[in-house]
């Protein structure tokens, strides 16, 4: 029988491979017996491991009270495995769980006055690697809390589809996934949501999202209304348009598109989008229809009245007005509404929704709708 | 000028920001430059419906317009709120730049760095900028007191024609009429202010 000295209790299958390299001869108290002793030693402690995770062994303590056993929370099982300690079992008991850890040593303090009997049990774990630049997340959780699954566990991995690194300004778009090295697959291009995949952990697994990097295209303008704005790929290019307004008298023209990288025809403009931008289409006023009818002067005088009428009239073109009937009653009921609508508006300046100047302005308005 | 549905978009987002500038928001910092200036954007974006310029912002912080007090105001965002993706410069001309903010509800955050990629942690609850400095049109608050002022004239119009107040003929018309008009006007605010009025409603 071999027996080596030991000066601690850092007792664990690493340590039985090494034993001659811990040996340290200063303070010589416990002995390790590499192979089973005989049963029946006083308060021989025998460690074992269920389904042989690691090998077995025996310790004879020195120490009168208790003896402290350390044993690691994960060892190596070959190239692309390991064990996660998962409970251990005294003297024939029920097995009491451990918390699950990635690294470090789990001590177990047994009474060394009998001999005992220590059983561990550990479960084989696998690795899952992922690399996304939107970000993931895994469910369930790794229940070492590192990046390892327990054998034959299911693993949902979830990862935005766009995440803005800069806020309304630059996002990246996930659009393809390879797993474990296979060839990329594409994946939809969606604005919002998450997408998800699910992995049996019974092998190591790698998981590599592709994604590009979009730009979003502003577009600002005067008149009419700009199609087109929105996300682009970095360095794709895109369309903008805006239609014209249709006037009668005073029009106004397109002159042109301000901004970086534009080539423009008419009221298009091709734009290369190379980082976030806005882009601002430019007018400027046609008088010649009204300058042919001769009816500017008549236009500047409506034009000054129409300001100051509009400063008490309200634009808004309600799609509703009660018809005004001669009828006494109809009367009462279109001042009720009037009455009704001012006291909604005051209960929303009480509560701050509106400001007193802005409630000024609206309860007039309400008066002449 | 930015489309309503731009403006309205700024309302409904919740923009987060991590601890160092959610700061400027914040009652401590009420005195700070900074949280001037938002405030200011906010209430003058609000009255203009639309981006504000640098002359503006500064004779509303600070009662002048002058150069100086723009540069100091120009300084202060480009080193604090633009830094930070709470304000928006829009270059309408190459001498006319204005300024909006990009949200009015912010998160603070934590962020957090994993071996699983960037996440970030919510602290507290959902800071708003004052509902009264919202970039809310007067459509949506005519059509919302309309719309009470519509609901309580029919309320009445029943109660009328339970006291006898008025014959059937002349009732049905005006409930038809009555009727037509609140659903037109709700019609309207689900279309256009669906999303802005579930946040001003709750």
């Amino acid at each position: 029988m071999l027996i080596i000295s030991l000066t601690s209790v850092d007792i664990n299958y690493s340590l039985v491979m090494a034993v001659p390299a811990l040996t340290t001869p200063d303070t010589l108290s416990n002995t390790l017996l590499i192979n089973m002793p005989d049963k029946g030693s006083k308060n021989m402690l025998y460690v074992s491991f269920v389904n042989n995770t690691a090998a077995p062994y025996a310790i004879l303590p020195n120490a009168q009270s208790s003896y402290a056993l350390n044993q690691s929370y994960s060892w190596v099982r070959d190239e692309t495995s390991r064990y996660s300690l998962v409970s251990y079992s005294i003297d024939n008991g029920n097995f009491i769980p451990v918390s699950r850890l990635a690294r470090g040593n789990f001590t177990l303090d047994i009474p060394a006055e009998n001999a005992h009997s220590i059983v561990f049990l550990a479960t084989a774990q696998y690795p899952i690697d992922i690399n996304s630049s939107t970000g993931f997340t895994i469910s369930p959780p790794s229940p070492t809390g590192d990046n390892w699954f327990d054998s034959g566990s299911n693993v949902t991995i979830a990862t935005p589809y766009t995440l803005q690194t800069d806020q309304g300004k630059i996002r990246q778009q996930l659009i393809g996934i390879s797993i474990d090295q296979s060839d990329s697959k594409l994946i939809p291009r969606v604005d919002s949501g998450t997408f998800n995949v699910e992995v049996l952990m019974s092998s190591p697994h790698n998981l590599n999202f592709t994604s590009v990097t979009q730009y979003y295209l502003n577009g600002v303008s005067q008149y009419g209304t700009i199609t087109g704005i929105g996300w682009y790929d970095a360095g794709s290019m895109a369309i903008l348009t805006v239609n014209a307004p249709d006037e009668l008298l005073v029009r106004p023209l397109l002159t042109g598109w301000e901004g970086t990288n534009i080539k423009s025809s008419g009221n298009t403009a091709s734009i290369l989008v190379d980082s976030y931008k806005t882009v601002v289409a430019k007018w400027t006023t046609d008088y010649s229809q009204a300058m042919l009818l001769g009816i500017i002067p008549p236009i500047v005088a409506a034009s000054i009245f129409l300001i100051r009428y509009k400063r008490n009239k309200p634009t808004i073109d309600l799609p509703v007005k009660l018809q005004t009937t001669d009828d006494n009653y109809s009367k009462e009921i279109i001042d009720y509404v009037l009455q009704k609508s001012i006291e909604n508006l005051d209960s929303m300046r009480t509560s701050g929704i509106i400001s007193d100047n802005r409630y000024s302005q609206l309860k007039e308005k309400l008066k002449l709708n | 000028m930015l489309s309503q549905e731009d403006l309205m978009s700024r309302i409904t987002k919740v923009k987060n920001l991590r601890e160092e500038c959610f700061k400027y928001l914040e009652t401590a910092a009420q005195q700070t430059l900074t949280h001037q200036i938002i405030y200011a954007i906010a209430r003058l974006s609000s009255e203009k419906m639309g981006p504000v310029k640098l002359a503006e912002i500064a004779q509303a912080v600070s009662g002048m317009s002058d150069k100086s007090k723009q540069d100091v105001i120009r300084l202060t965002m480009e080193k604090t709120l633009l830094k930070c993706g709470m304000v928006e410069k829009l270059h309408y001309a190459a001498n006319d730049v204005r300024y909006i903010l990009t949200a009015y509800r912010f998160q603070k955050v934590k962020k957090i760095e994993s071996f699983r990629g960037d996440n970030v942690e919510p602290i507290g609850e959902v800071f708003e900028i004052p509902m009264s400095t919202w970039p809310v049109t007067d459509e949506y608050f005519i059509l919302k007191s309309k719309k009470s002022g519509y609901e309580e004239a029919l309320k009445k119009l029943n109660s009328d024609y339970d006291n006898g107040r008025i014959p059937r003929g002349r009732y049905e018309d005006l409930i038809r009429e009555l009727t037509g008009n609140l659903n037109e006007i709700i019609r309207k605010i689900d279309s256009k202010f669906k999303d802005i009025g579930e946040l001003m409603g709750k």
